[in-house]
């Protein structure tokens, strides 16, 4: 099974962003949610060569809502 | 451990055959970590590494001349922290808090050492996935400051 570390940068600068493993690659388009915001995956990239199982990307993200848990 | 197959879905342990995860496992303990409450508190000393199995969690460093507290990152399932403890014994760099429920896997720095020692080959890979780790940071840190 392949497992993706993806870290994640949010454009703007302003949000920290994340490193987290996901079971599959991101693509453009697709929305994540960590935390309590939600993002947009803009551009996906590697960013180490492969090893083993696991791969290395980087994604840029937008973020798009804040979700109301209240 | 209830976490066992866990073990080998972790790229700190990348490598690393089942009789060597089984070693490490026996090390092991699993902590649960409630929404908002603080697992690191940077100054201090720590001799305890962690793995994230579940939840995520914010790193934040406050610098000697800063009255506020800057969030570097969140880390999710998958990531270590703390590792820096086992590396150079210092105090903690920054400090760790959930942003929602959490569970980590727990290795003491002392038991690791033994460990290593005993099985060179695990410490090899171990540490070799912790430099690797600190490498994929690193380039974020680079990416996030474009």
């Amino acid at each position: 099974m392949t497992i993706y570390k993806i870290s994640f940068v949010v454009e703007g600068g302003k949000h920290p962003g994340a490193i987290i493993n996901k079971d599959h690659r991101p693509i453009p388009g697709e929305k994540i949610q960590f935390g309590d915001q939600f993002f947009k995956i803009l551009e996906v990239q590697e960013l180490l060569p492969p090893r083993g199982d696991f791969q290395y990307l980087h994604a840029t993200c937008a973020l798009i809502l804040k979700s109301d848990n209240k | 451990m209830e976490y066992k197959q866990i073990f080998h879905e972790l790229e700190l342990f990348n490598g690393l055959n089942d009789a060597e995860i089984d070693k490490i496992v026996e090390l092991c303990t699993v902590k649960t970590v409630q929404s908002g409450d603080t697992l690191v508190y940077q100054g201090e000393p720590g001799n305890e590494m962690f793995i994230i199995t579940h939840g995520l969690f914010e790193i934040s460093r406050r610098s000697e001349d800063d009255a506020e507290e800057q969030t570097l990152v969140r880390l999710g399932a998958g990531q270590t922290v703390g590792e820096m403890a086992l590396l150079d014994r210092g105090v903690r760099s920054a400090s760790v808090r959930a942003v929602e429920p959490s569970k980590v896997i727990v290795i003491n720095r002392d038991d690791f050492d033994v460990l290593c020692k005993r099985n060179t080959g695990i410490g090899y890979v171990v540490m070799r996935n912790i430099a690797i780790d600190l490498s994929f940071r690193q380039r974020y840190r680079y990416l996030r400051s474009e």
